[in-house]
């Protein structure tokens, strides 16, 4: 069929998408979800953290020891990092997605017309 | 930043994600919400968090935490068959507490709510007159005013009834008589009812000259005609008028009370035959009061016209079932859902206080558990599927107790009304239930919540969660032991009472006393001459039967009265047109107290000269007097009777009757008046008939014959004797008791069970201090003394708040306990000393087992 379907929730994809412009601990996942979203999506601390866990449990990410170099880092705070198996995920979600979104436009576009 | 730096409500919500989800997270949690206050305030943070804790939670159940539970559960229930004395005592305190009070909610709603049995009980309602100006608040109807309810809009149906006696006679000539409701033809549809063999009534049965027909009832048509489907269509003599019995109708059905046959009534006229009582249902949408309205405007129009012309008349409606309660029975069971809430509440505390001396017993090793990272979720789904499963099973007993108990109550009385139908209905009881349960486990989750909030807390002190279940279970016990002591006493009252009613001095005549009622149709007696002669030659008639020993002629009798009382005006006095006294006025023959053994206290009983135009004399009773005249002067003191209007005529005081239970209800105590019925002429009356010797029912025949006599078309009927009468008048109070009396040991045995649960718990968790103290030396009566002056923490004010509580009750109680002060030290004494009494031994165990507490033993066990 071929049809594109997500595959995985949609916090799931958020939080991966967060992670691909490189290593953020769960604060910094949360404050990147709300700066893409325009401050639409808020994640809540049970969403944010339990999506986190299954990810890691999933093997999509994983701890990192990376830390910045400077600024305020506290050294208690998780950080996280793709693995090649959540790059692929992404990478797979986001074409569907813009198979999706590509067939809408043509869809609007007959609308229009 | 801190979780101890939040607000205490975020806090709070923090503190409720599930452990899986955030055990490692918890600072940069507490980090993401403080920010969300900074740009957020608050409020819509803790909305915002609250969302995201129950959809963490959903979420969680969906992936496999909902095994949590089952596993949770089941370990629940193998720790509850670990204490399979506990887990008893929690599971039958539960079953005796739902089912004794869902039998006493059900008595009532049985009795009061439930109604006749058809679609929609909720608009059945009794239609009766009212007469305001004369005091009379149900008035029968005649059947041409029947006709007249029949086009108002409120209504959708009505229909007319009427219990009466008749004689069947076969072709044989064998007669018997059966009791019949002469009825309208709509009553069975309005019933919802269809005969089960033949047909019911039909409008064609009423016109004149139609053929007379009959319907049988299903018991009178198995016991006289043996099931004979061929009985019908048979054609029997009914008070010697030839009638067809035309159908047969289904088995239980019956109408108000067991009965054998229905007729049709006669041919409305205007002058008919009154005494018809009235079912109506409401159409749909019309409430009670625009149906009032409505009916009262058709009451007021029938005053303005003969028979009743001039006689200010309204209407009166009332819930069927209401219709046949009195007020006193209706406080009862108002009083015995009170009860059956008291007894509930008491199980529930019960089964509360010995959940929490588990959880309390258990904080140990929640505490180290936590402390070796056990989510706390799943211990409190351990603790909840513990209470849940001994919630079922108790729900399950306590169903099975109140559905047999009600059952029962119900095999006990087949003279009940058809409408008196007790059964236990799921869906209230499911409601019950479940309020119960969720008590229970409100108040046994808290000590567990409260021993796993901070593991690391009590882990230095063993026991730390036990100081806070012992006062939790303290006030638990209190509460148990002054509602178990209120509800002791008010089952003592109403069983003392019960004990006096059975065992009632009547100062009356009794034995051997049949009664019965004859009235007068207007169409040959509209007269008082003619009513007057009738009665005389009855009298007379009656007085000269074999074996006869004496006979009166009465309006109502002792303990049987039907209708209010009248307003009366005494000479001299001024009275306000709203405010004027009322008192029941009874019409009676001459021989009316020599014939039930209750002569007069003073002056003189109506004699020969006492008739229609001489001068108005009237008897008054010993209540009376002593409200009215209680510096004894009443004899030669004149009354007006109904209506205050100058012309009404004066009576004068002749004699001083003493107290003769002129109302219907044992219990009271009315004021009353006695007029000769020579004076009056009234259109019904009802006799009694004094045997020589043997039993009243041996004059049936004769007294039927005696009137036969006189006019051989008019029924006696309300046969019955004295004793008999007195025994319907009676079985409320002596059911009750007895449904009271069960009350009050169940709440006795309940809130003791609670008393004991928390002694013994108490004992065992200072085993080691009590092993101590022992061995340096303490005597096992010193041991005792320590653990009963403990109990006495608990009984002391228990007992002091439930007396305080059974003597608010009591103000309540007055109007219904026969006999018996409703403030009865002796019962108040009994109630609490029984109480107190059972609590001493439920202490002593515990006590005991103290006292014999071997130190080497509980020192090991720590």
């Amino acid at each position: 069929m071929g049809t594109p379907t997500r595959s995985i929730p949609a916090t799931s994809f958020h939080v991966l998408f967060a992670l691909a412009g490189g290593a953020k601990h769960g604060l910094g996942i949360a404050d990147h979800v709300e700066a893409v979203s325009d401050g639409r999506i808020v994640m809540g601390p049970g969403t944010l953290y339990g999506t986190i866990k299954r990810l890691v449990a999933d093997g999509m990410i994983k701890e990192t020891s990376w830390r910045p170099e400077m600024g305020d880092d506290d050294s208690r705070r998780r950080y996280y990092t793709l693995t090649s198996r959540g790059e692929r995920t992404l990478r797979d979600e986001i074409e569907g997605l813009s198979r999706l979104l590509a067939r809408a436009e043509e869809y609007s576009a007959r609308l229009a017309n | 930043m801190k979780r101890s730096q939040l607000p205490r409500v975020l806090r709070l919500l923090l503190w409720l994600y599930p452990r899986s989800t955030t055990a490692g997270f918890e600072r940069e949690m507490s980090e993401l919400v403080a920010r969300r206050i900074n740009n957020w305030g608050l409020v819509r943070t803790a909305l915002w968090l609250l969302t995201d804790v129950v959809a963490t939670h959903v979420r969680d159940v969906g992936r496999g935490g909902l095994s949590d539970i089952a596993r949770g559960a089941r370990l629940g229930v193998r720790r509850l068959l670990r204490e399979p004395g506990l887990s008893l005592a929690s599971t039958l305190t539960l079953a005796l507490g739902l089912g004794v009070s869902s039998f006493a909610f059900g008595v009532e709603w049985g009795t009061f709510g439930r109604g006749l049995p058809v679609s929609d009980p909720g608009r059945m309602m009794d239609l009766t007159l009212t007469e305001p100006e004369r005091g009379r608040r149900e008035v029968d109807l005649r059947l041409a005013e029947v006709d007249r309810f029949r086009t108002a809009f409120s209504f959708d149906g009505i229909a007319a009834y009427r219990s009466s006696v008749a004689n069947l006679a076969g072709e044989g000539g064998d007669a018997r008589r059966i009791s019949v409701q002469v009825v309208s033809a709509d009553l069975f549809g309005l019933l919802e009812t269809t005969p089960s063999l033949g047909r019911s009534l039909v409008a064609a049965d009423h016109e004149a000259g139609a053929a007379s027909v009959m319907v049988l009832s299903h018991a009178f048509w198995s016991s006289h005609y043996g099931a004979d489907p061929t009985a019908v269509g048979t054609t029997v003599l009914i008070d010697g008028r030839a009638t067809t019995i035309v159908g047969v109708m289904p088995a239980g059905f019956y109408f108000p009370s067991p009965m054998d046959a229905w007729l049709p009534h006669p041919a409305p006229d205007l002058r008919g035959t009154t005494g018809y009582r009235v079912l109506v249902r409401l159409s749909p949408g019309v409430d009670e009061d625009a149906a009032i309205a409505e009916a009262s405007s058709i009451a007021e129009q029938l005053g303005r016209e003969p028979p009743r012309e001039g006689i200010r008349t309204g209407a009166r409606l009332v819930y069927f079932p209401l219709s046949y309660a009195s007020a006193t029975m209706r406080t009862l069971g108002r009083l015995m859902n009170m009860s059956g809430l008291f007894l509930l509440l008491i199980a529930c505390a019960n089964v509360a206080t010995l959940l929490v001396v588990r959880a309390a017993r258990d904080s140990d090793e929640v505490r180290v558990r936590l402390a070796l990272g056990a989510g706390r979720w799943r211990l409190l789904w351990e603790s909840i599927g513990g209470v849940l499963a001994i919630g079922a099973l108790g729900g399950a007993l306590g169903w099975a107790l109140g559905a047999g108990a009600l059952r029962w109550y119900q095999a006990t009385w087949p003279s009940a009304p058809l409408w008196w139908s007790y059964r236990l209905d799921l869906r209230p009881f499911l409601f019950l239930w479940s309020m119960v349960a969720v008590g229970c486990v409100v108040i046994g989750a808290i000590p567990a919540l409260v021993a796993g909030r901070n593991p690391g807390d009590g882990m230095g002190v063993r026991g730390a969660g036990r100081a806070g279940a012992d006062r939790v279970g303290t006030i638990l016990v209190v509460a148990q032991l002054s509602i178990g002591g209120a509800l002791l006493f008010v089952a003592g009252l109403m069983g003392r009472s019960a004990i006096n009613l059975i065992g009632v001095e009547y100062h009356f005549a009794v034995g051997g006393v049949l009664t019965g009622r004859v009235t007068l149709d207007d169409n040959r007696y509209g007269s008082a001459e003619a009513r007057l002669a009738f009665w005389t030659e009855l009298e007379q008639r009656l007085q000269g039967l074999p074996g006869v020993r004496s006979t009166s002629l009465s309006s109502q009798l002792p303990m049987v009265r039907s209708g209010g009382a009248a307003r009366f005006a005494i000479e001299g006095s001024d009275y306000s047109p709203d405010a004027f006294p009322r008192a029941y006025v009874d019409q009676v023959s001459r021989g009316y107290f020599a014939n039930f053994d209750a002569p007069l206290l003073a002056g003189r009983s109506f004699n020969a000269r006492d008739v229609m135009g001489s001068e108005p004399v009237v008897i008054v009773n010993q209540p009376f007097v002593d409200r009215y005249f209680p510096d004894g002067s009443a004899l030669g003191k004149r009354i007006r009777i109904g209506q205050p209007e100058p012309d009404s005529v004066y009576r004068t005081i002749v004699g001083i009757a003493p107290h003769l239970w002129m109302d219907s209800d044992v219990n009271q105590r009315p004021e009353g008046l006695y007029v000769p019925w020579h004076q009056e002429a009234p259109a019904s009356l009802r006799l009694a008939i004094r045997a020589d010797e043997g039993p009243a029912q041996a004059l049936t025949a004769l007294a039927r014959q005696a009137l036969a006599e006189v006019d051989p078309s008019l029924a006696l009927y309300e046969l019955r004797t004295m004793r008999d009468w007195l025994d319907v008048r009676t079985t409320l109070y002596r059911r009750t008791g007895t449904i009271f009396i069960a009350l009050g040991v169940v709440g006795l045995a309940l809130s003791v069970i609670g008393l004991y649960a928390v002694l013994t718990f108490r004992v065992r968790s200072r085993a080691a201090e009590f092993g101590i103290r022992s061995a340096l030396g303490g005597t096992p009566l010193h041991l005792q003394a320590i653990v009963m002056r403990r109990a006495a923490q608990s009984v002391v004010p228990g007992v002091v708040i439930g007396v305080g509580l059974a003597l608010w009750l009591s103000r309540g109680l007055e109007r219904f306990i026969f006999e018996v002060a409703a403030w009865d030290s002796a019962t108040l004494f009994a109630s609490f000393g029984v109480l107190g009494l059972t609590a001493l031994v439920a202490c002593f165990v515990p006590a005991w087992a103290a006292g014999r507490v071997d130190p080497a033993e509980s020192i090991r066990g720590e």
